[in-house]
């Protein structure tokens, strides 16, 4: 499977500014924002998933990000969607996975990408090995090795640090 | 009393969809939420309320899938233009279900094109970063869509 950049006009490296007809405080909730959003894309532009990213003024009625299960839209709080552990996560969504959980804790799975794994503040204490471990157990084996990648991209150019002190 | 639909009575047609959300660190997790919305450019929707396995096993289908299973709902259903509620037993016997014709799209393989749409509202406050510094995040990083998509193929191809 493979991402690139959508095309289209106005799109410059598959980025695209759209302008709500209201202050971000006046949506009654996301929904509302973001069927505006969606419908102010241009028509004929080239793309199957799409990103919408929130100022940080919607905080009020979008807690993190969110995704359609089975669907091809995901949307994220500013800088939530500048990191990939998110993008992932709301992908993974959108590719027909559900949370992974534990008990009643519905991300209370610490070994996969679509549990508390995928969380890049406090809950990438999971030591590498551990997540190896779990590798051949887990139904999102292609999520647990990504996580794998990236936490070691992470450590490597020192992100995963400047992601703990955020 | 069972209730029944005239031949004026419009319907509202549309799919059903789960969202799923990750919170921010802090902030409390948000329950799956159910909506049926219509397809296309503009979203029309409204929320699911009641118990929706309930209502499914009461239909030709016993559970439905999301992003596939369509309801043709009586608009007299709907209340405030955006709430159903699936445990009024008006809903069993009004509201018709089917799955959506045609191939299933399966998302998992080929390459797939991704839009990242900056939303600035009225007043022009938009995202912290960038049409430039959010593409180099999401699209050109070493760690972004692309990178992890290579981990994909590999996973494919084994």
């Amino acid at each position: 499977m493979k991402f690139k950049a959508a095309t289209g006009n106005g799109v410059q490296n598959g980025v695209i500014d759209v302008t709500l007809s209201k202050i971000m405080s006046s949506y009654r909730d996301v929904a509302e924002a973001r069927s505006e959003a969606i419908s102010l894309i241009p028509q004929g532009t080239d793309h199957t998933f799409t990103i919408l990213v929130f100022p940080d003024s919607s905080k009020p009625i979008l807690s993190g990000a969110q995704a359609f299960i089975n669907g091809k839209v995901s949307w994220y709080r500013d800088l939530l969607a500048s990191d990939p552990t998110f993008l992932l996560h709301e992908l993974g969504h959108n590719l027909g996975h559900g949370h992974s959980g534990n008990g009643n804790n519905v991300y209370g799975d610490p070994t996969c990408m679509m549990g508390v794994s995928s969380l890049p503040y406090s809950n990438f204490y999971v030591p590498l090995l551990e997540l190896e471990l779990t590798l051949n157990s887990s139904i999102h084996t292609s999520f647990n090795r990504v996580v794998i990648i990236i936490l070691t991209e992470m450590m490597i150019k020192g992100k995963y640090v400047s992601m703990q002190q955020r | 009393m069972i209730a029944s639909v005239t031949a004026e009575e419009s319907s509202f047609d549309c799919t059903i969809h789960q969202i799923a959300s990750m919170p921010a660190k802090g902030e409390p997790p948000i329950p799956h939420q159910t909506v049926c919305k219509t397809e296309g450019k503009v979203e029309n929707y409204v929320s699911l309320d009641g118990d929706i396995d309930a209502f499914f096993l009461k239909s030709p289908f016993d559970q439905f899938e999301a992003g596939r299973t369509q309801l043709s709902i009586p608009t007299s259903l709907i209340s405030d233009g955006k709430r159903l509620d699936l445990d009024d037993h008006r809903s069993s016997e009004l509201i018709v279900t089917r799955r959506r014709l045609g191939r299933k799209v399966i998302h998992r393989i080929g390459t797939w094109k991704v839009l990242a749409v900056r939303v600035i509202d009225s007043t022009g406050d938009g995202p912290t970063k960038d049409k430039r510094n959010l593409a180099h995040d999401i699209f050109d990083d070493a760690l972004n869509l692309v990178s992890i998509c290579v981990v994909i193929i590999a996973e494919y191809a084994r």
